[in-house]
């Protein structure tokens, strides 16, 4: 990530303190006291973001210490672009926050829907509505769900037109996570059939599917939700 | 979850500064080993405790620069602010001059006659750059020039380095004359200084481009 320099972190609406930047360059040298002291410096802020977007007090201090990590993980690919370098450092612990707390919000309208599918606000408050304008809105989530149901739906409906012994291997290997030796140990046949009707499934389901790949592989990757 | 970041980057940021301080071990013991082989093999000059004890206390004081605060700068376990810096780097190099030049310039007890000699001119600028330079081969092998962000950070270790030389040599030899210390003992530092920083420098950016 490339922190851009503007002197405002990106939805903070507040200027960096100075001296932000004299501590990063020392804390990317390996000063754990410079580190100490930038912590001091952003924690503070960060937190009130955090809770600002989120509302959950407790979700926010979570989500401080991982941005905290993240951006220590990341902090070799800290670069400053623009005239404010206190700003360039504000802006990239405040845009990893952000995108946390995005990544929370959006696992918890998931959450929600799948525990209250009838409901589609979830009876309460829409949290990503107060997400800052450049962040994906309530109703872009809306059309990512209704087209992962879309596309759930189409490879479900694939799936029952496959023949019976190959619809077996594919749920048993996507749905429950078996391997193919467990499965061929579970349905008594040797592997090598295992895989060659998994292959025949595989090939017959990306042939329906075309040119909609993708929802094979988001089916796939959603473990058959 | 729990966790309290902070202190888990402390830790990261330690775990870092005890891998940089493994680079740096060899050229260490190293370091601290040319000078006790050389007392040992051969011994000390023979006026090493006549010498007036401000230039002990400065000797050890070069000492202490080139084994401990100098390779602490170069290798990033230590972040003085810009203006100590500084001053350190004026402190090595003042101190760096007096030893070399000091007995000469203060003090005028210990005229040898020996001072234009040639074999003693190229003898100590042989075993200042020979010291030297096995350190800088140590550093150069266990990767302690690239521990920095900044090239910068080579400087200071090749500045150690030239300190080594320089000690060594000053502990072994008698003559204190400017003619033969300039060029042999202190101007055969700075030559070490500079092939080490560039030696130095072009190491960093080597390994830090292959990491």
């Amino acid at each position: 990530m490339t922190a851009t320099g503007t002197g405002r972190a990106a939805g903070t609406g507040r200027s960096a303190p100075p001296g932000l930047y004299a501590l990063m360059d020392r804390y990317l040298d390996g000063d754990a006291r410079a580190f100490a002291a930038l912590h001091a410096a952003l924690a503070p802020r960060l937190t009130a973001f955090l809770v600002h977007l989120v509302r959950d007090t407790a979700a926010a201090a979570d989500l401080v210490q991982a941005t905290w990590l993240k951006a220590h993980l990341a902090r070799a690919r800290f670069q400053v672009q623009g005239a404010s370098p206190d700003g360039a450092v504000q802006a990239w612990y405040f845009t990893i926050a952000r995108n946390l707390a995005v990544d929370w919000l959006r696992a918890q309208v998931r959450e929600r829907r799948r525990r209250e599918p009838g409901d589609p606000d979830g009876g309460e408050r829409d949290p990503l509505a107060e997400i800052p304008s450049d962040l994906p809105t309530p109703e872009e989530l809306e059309i990512g769900e209704a087209e992962a149901q879309e596309i759930t739906s189409r490879v479900r409906d694939a799936l029952a037109q496959l023949p019976a012994g190959q619809r077996e291997i594919v749920e048993l290997h996507k749905f429950q996570g078996l391997s193919m030796a467990e499965i061929a140990a579970r349905l008594r046949i040797r592997e090598g059939a295992v895989r060659v009707r998994a292959h025949r499934a595989y090939k017959a389901l990306a042939q329906w599917l075309t040119p909609s790949l993708r929802a094979l592989l988001v089916l796939l990757a959603r473990g058959g939700a | 979850m729990t966790i309290d970041a902070k202190a888990l980057i402390a830790d990261d940021l330690g775990e870092r500064r005890r891998e940089r301080l493994q680079h740096f071990r060899p050229a260490w013991l190293l370091a601290v080993a040319i000078p006790i082989v050389g007392l040992v093999a051969t011994g000390a000059r023979d006026d090493f405790w006549a010498q007036p004890t401000w230039i002990l206390v400065l000797q050890a004081l070069v000492w202490g620069l080139a084994l401990f605060v100098l390779p602490a700068l170069g290798l990033g376990l230590w972040f003085p602010g810009r203006a100590a810096r500084i001053a350190l780097g004026l402190v090595a190099a003042a101190v760096a001059f007096l030893v070399a030049a000091g007995p000469a310039l203060l003090d005028r007890s210990y005229p040898t006659g020996l001072e234009d000699h040639p074999i003693y001119q190229i003898g100590c600028g042989a075993l200042t750059l020979g010291a030297g330079a096995l350190v800088l081969a140590v550093c150069a092998l266990s990767g302690a020039f690239a521990q920095r962000r900044r090239s910068a950070g080579a400087l200071w270790l090749a500045a150690a380095i030239a300190l080594v030389g320089i000690d060594t040599t000053t502990w072994h030899c008698v003559i204190t004359g400017l003619e033969h210390t300039l060029p042999s003992h202190l101007g055969a530092g700075v030559l070490m200084l500079l092939v080490a920083g560039l030696v130095g420098a072009a190491l960093h950016r080597r390994q830090r481009e292959a990491a």
